[in-house]
C-alpha cells in the first residue's frame, strides 16, 4: 500500500515537470529556466526581482503557453477517465467516447449552438456547451440501449452502432457546415480538435464540471469494478447496476461535453490512455482511475504541444491524436483474443 | 427455527408462457435444501427471481420475513449470497480483489476496508482453500479453481442463506465433490442455510435434508430425501427407468439410471426364472426386465445382493433365511415356480452346500420336462467336490442345455430370444 502512495507522488511529480517542459516547447525564444522562473514567480512569487526584464515572454509563457497545455492535461485526463468508465459500463476494452459516437453527439449539439448563435448564458456554460451536453448524452443513450442485447453489449454491435451513429451526426454537421457559409470554419475547426487560442477562462469554464464529474466518477469506483464483473454479478454483490449506469452515463456525458465545448473533437485520448495504464495498475478503478487521469493528461498535453510546434502552422490537435490513436486501435482489434487486461 | 427464505405460490411469466406455477417453499434457519429437476423445469428461474432479474407473475418471496421485492440488491446481499453456474470476466482482477467485492454490501461510500473485512476474506479464501490463489489473475485460473474464488466470494458476504445455481455443472468428479462437501461443511459448522440447485440427483440426496423436486414449472414432490428419492417420483419426472438403492458406504440413497423409457417397445412376455446369486444376476435380470420378460428368482437368502436388486425390480423370488442352507420347503416352492416358466437361466454363481439344492431343482425339473435351459459358464464354481460340475456338465451334454458366456447370453436376451 505505501509503495503505491510513492509511485502515485512519484508520478504526480514527473506530471508537474512534464508541464513545464512542454511550456518551454514553442516558436517563440524562451529558455527552459525563464520558464521555470516565470511559473514559479506567477504560481509562488519566487524570483520577483527578475520579473521586470520578462515582460513579453512573461505573456507568452503565463497568457499563452502555460494555459493551454494546463487545459490540454485538464481535458485529456477528463476524456480518459470517461474512457475508463465507459470501458467498465460496457464491459467492453474497445468502448471509448470517440469510438461510441459521444464526441459526436457533442459536436453535433455545438454545430446547433454555433449555428443558431444563441448567446445565452447558464451556470457558467454557454448555450453551444449544454446544446454539447445534450447531444452526447443523447449518444450515449442510444448506442447504450441499442447496443445492449439482453444482459450484455457486444462489441460489434457497440463499435457498429458507434460508427453508424457518428456518421450520421457528421453528415449533418456537413450539411449545417454547408448552409452555414460564415460559420463553416469554425464547425471545422470544433470537428477537428484544438487548443488553438485557448486560455485561463476555458480552463474556469471546464474545470468545474470535471471536477463534479470526476468526484461523483470517484464515489462509485467499487461499483465500476464490480459491474466489470456482469450485470449479474453486481446484483448479486449488492449492486444496482443499471442505475449506477445511468449515473456514470450521465456525468460523463456531462464532463465530455465541458471538455468538448472548449476543445472539440478530440479521439482515442479515452481509449489509449486507461488500456496502457490498466497494465501496470490493473482493472480496479481506484488505483485504475487517478493514473489513467495522469496518463490521458500528459498525453494530450504532449499531442497538443505537437500540434502547435512541428511545423510553422498548427495542427489541430484531433489529428495529432488519431495519428497515435487510429494506429493503436488497430492493435487492439487485432491482439485482443490474446490479451491480458 | 427462524424461517430465512419462502416462496408464497410464486408464478413466474415469461412472454405469456408460464414457467412457474404457484410454487411454494419455505426455508428454515440452517437447512440444507435441493431442488432438482429435468432441464427447464423452473429451476433457476427461481434465483433469478429471488435476485429480482426476473419478474413475478403472481405470489410473494420473503427474506428474513420481508417481501423481497421492497428489499434493495445491496440490503438483500447482506443476507443472501448467490453462487452462479459458472463466472468469467476478461479483466484480469485478482483473486484477493474479487473475494473483496463480496464485502461491497458492507462498505460505505469512500470508505475503504477494515480491519474487519480483510479478515472476513482471509477467511473465506482459507475455507475454501483459495489462499494460495489470493495473488494469482482470475483470468489465469481454472474452473474448478475460479468456481471456488465465486464462493469464497459468496462467503465474504458472510451470508445467512448461500444459495447454489448448479454450482459444479462445469466441474469434474473430483471438484464438484470438493464443492459439495464445502457446502455441507458450511451448513453443518457455520451454520449457513443452503439452498442448492442440482443436477446430480445422488449429490442431492447425499448432502440434504430435504429435497424439492420441479417438473414443469411445478413441485412433483417434496419433502425428505427418503420421501422423495423413490423409482416412482423421479422415474416419472426424468421420464427415465432407474433403481434406487441405499449406498452403504456414504449412508445415503443414490440412483442407478437405467434407461429412457421407451412406450412403444415390443416386449417378448415370456416367463423365465433365474437361478443366480451373490450379484451374478443383477444384470441379467435387469436386462430380462427391460425387454418384457416375467421375470422369477430363487431361491435367494435375505440381503444376498441379488435379492436387493429384485426386491427394488419388484421381480417375484423365492427367499431364505440369512446365511442359511435352503430349507426343503423353498426348495418346493421354487420348484413350483420354474415349472411355470418357459425357459431357466443359471448365471455363473458358485455353488456350495448352502445353494446346491438349486441346482438339482434345475436338474430334477429337466428331467421331467424338456424345458431349456441357458448356462452361464464359469470356471471354479463348484465348492462340493465335483457334484455341482458334474450337473451342470449332464445338463449341457444329456439335456442339450446351452453354455454360453455372459456376453453371449446379453445378446440372446436382447435379441428375444430366449
Amino acid at each position: 500500500m505505501k509503495k503505491a502512495v510513492f509511485i502515485y507522488i512519484a508520478a504526480v511529480l514527473l506530471t508537474v515537470c512534464l508541464i513545464i517542459v512542454l511550456t518551454f516547447f514553442g516558436t517563440a525564444n524562451i529558455t527552459l529556466l525563464e520558464t521555470y522562473k516565470i511559473l514559479s514567480m506567477k504560481i509562488f512569487g519566487f524570483y520577483k526581482s527578475e520579473a521586470a526584464g520578462m515582460g513579453t515572454k512573461e505573456t507568452i509563457i503565463w497568457r499563452v503557453r502555460f494555459p493551454r497545455t494546463l487545459l490540454a492535461f485538464v481535458c485529456g485526463g477528463a476524456l480518459s477517465v470517461c474512457g475508463g468508465v465507459y470501458q467498465a459500463v460496457f464491459k467492453n476494452p474497445m468502448a471509448d467516447p470517440f469510438v461510441l459516437g459521444v464526441s459526436s453527439g457533442a459536436a453535433f449539439g455545438a454545430t446547433i449552438g454555433i449555428v443558431l448563435r444563441y448567446p445565452a448564458n447558464f451556470l457558467g456554460m454557454n448555450m453551444i456547451s449544454w446544446l454539447a451536453f445534450l447531444g452526447s448524452l443523447f449518444a450515449i443513450l442510444i448506442v447504450y440501449n441499442i447496443a445492449k442485447v439482453g444482459r450484455q453489449t457486444h462489441l460489434t454491435s457497440l463499435l457498429l452502432t458507434g460508427t453508424a451513429l457518428s456518421q450520421l451526426l457528421t453528415a449533418i454537421i456537413s450539411i449545417a457546415m454547408m448552409v452555414s457559409g460564415d460559420d463553416m470554419k469554425r464547425i471545422y475547426y470544433w470537428t477537428l480538435g484544438s487548443f488553438n487560442a485557448r486560455g485561463w477562462s476555458h480552463i474556469a469554464t471546464v474545470l468545474p464540471y470535471c471536477a463534479v464529474g470526476i468526484a461523483i466518477v470517484a464515489a462509485h469506483t467499487r461499483e465500476l469494478d464490480i459491474i466489470m464483473l456482469g450485470d449479474d454479478a453486481a446484483v448479486r454483490m449488492g449492486v444496482e447496476s443499471e442505475k449506477i449506469k445511468r449515473i456514470m452515463l450521465v456525468s460523463t456525458a456531462f464532463i465530455m461535453s465541458a471538455c468538448v465545448s472548449v476543445s472539440g473533437i478530440i479521439g482515442f485520448v479515452g481509449l489509449v490512455a486507461p488500456h496502457v495504464v490498466r497494465l501496470f495498475t490493473g482493472p480496479m478503478h481506484s488505483r485504475l482511475l487517478p493514473a489513467a487521469f495522469l496518463a490521458g493528461g500528459c498525453l494530450l498535453s504532449i499531442c497538443d504541444t505537437i500540434a502547435r510546434s512541428a511545423i510553422a502552422a498548427e495542427i489541430p490537435v484531433g489529428i495529432v491524436t488519431a495519428i497515435i490513436g487510429a494506429p493503436f486501435f488497430i492493435y487492439l482489434l487485432r491482439t485482443r483474443r490474446h490479451e491480458v487486461l | 427455527m427462524a424461517e430465512v427464505l419462502k416462496y408464497d405460490s410464486v408464478s413466474i411469466e415469461y412472454d405469456g408462457k408460464k414457467v412457474l406455477e404457484g410454487f411454494d417453499l419455505s426455508i428454515e434457519e440452517g437447512e440444507f435444501i435441493s431442488l432438482i429437476g429435468p432441464n427447464g423445469s423452473g429451476k433457476s428461474t427461481l434465483i433469478n427471481a429471488f435476485l429480482g432479474l426476473v419478474p413475478l407473475a403472481s405470489g410473494a418471496i420473503y427474506l428474513m420475513g420481508s417481501d423481497n421485492s421492497m428489499i434493495n440488491a445491496k440490503s438483500r446481499a447482506q443476507v443472501a449470497a448467490v453462487v452462479p453456474q459458472t463466472f468469467s470476466t476478461p479483466f484480469s482482477f485478482s483473486v484477493h480483489d474479487i473475494v473483496m467485492m463480496g464485502r461491497n454490501p458492507f462498505m460505505k461510500r469512500f470508505a475503504s476496508h477494515t480491519e474487519d473485512d480483510l479478515r472476513i476474506v482471509d477467511d473465506a479464501l482459507e475455507q475454501t482453500g483459495t489462499l494460495e490463489l489470493r495473488e494469482r489473475k482470475i483470468t489465469t485460473l481454472s474452473g474448478g479453481e475460479r468456481q471456488r474464488v465465486v464462493i469464497a466470494a459468496a462467503l465474504a458476504q458472510s451470508p445467512r442463506i448461500l444459495i447454489l445455481d448448479e454450482p459444479t455443472n462445469h466441474l469434474d468428479l473430483n471438484h464438484s465433490l470438493q464443492i459439495m462437501q464445502l457446502a455441507k461443511w458450511l451448513n453443518v459448522s457455520k451454520g449457513i442455510t443452503v439452498l442448492a440447485v442440482l443436477h446430480d440427483i445422488n449429490a442431492a440426496a447425499r448432502f440434504s435434508d430435504r429435497i424439492c423436486v420441479l417438473h414443469g414449472g411445478k413441485i412433483a414432490a417434496a419433502g425428505k430425501v427418503s420421501d422423495v428419492v423413490s423409482e416412482d417420483i423421479l422415474g416419472d419426472v426424468y421420464d427415465i427407468d432407474l433403481i434406487v438403492r441405499n449406498n452403504r458406504i456414504t449412508d445415503s440413497l443414490e440412483i442407478v439410471p437405467l434407461r429412457n423409457r421407451q412406450r412403444e417397445k415390443k416386449l417378448a412376455n415370456k416367463r423365465v426364472h433365474v437361478v443366480c446369486g451373490g450379484g451374478s444376476g443383477e444384470m441379467f435380470l435387469e436386462e430380462l426386465r427391460s425387454n418384457g420378460y416375467i421375470i422369477s428368482c430363487g431361491v435367494l437368502n435375505e440381503s444376498d445382493s441379488d435379492a436387493v436388486c429384485c426386491n427394488s425390480l419388484g421381480i417375484e423370488f423365492i427367499e431364505e433365511r440369512p446365511y442359511s442352507p435352503i430349507s426343503e420347503g423353498k426348495k418346493e416352492d421354487n420348484l413350483a415356480l420354474m415349472k411355470s416358466c418357459e425357459a431357466i437361466v443359471l448365471t455363473d454363481v458358485p455353488f456350495g452346500t448352502g445353494n446346491m439344492a438349486n441346482l438339482s431343482s434345475i436338474w430334477q425339473i429337466c428331467e421331467e420336462s424338456d424345458l431349456p435351459v441357458y448356462i452361464v459358464a464359469a470356471e471354479g464354481r463348484d465348492f462340493v467336490g465335483g457334484a455341482a460340475d458334474d450337473i451342470i456338465d449332464k445338463l449341457i451334454n444329456l439335456k442339450g442345455a446351452m453354455s454360453c458366456s455372459r456376453q453371449e447370453l446379453l445378446a440372446l436376451i436382447k435379441s428375444g430370444r430366449i
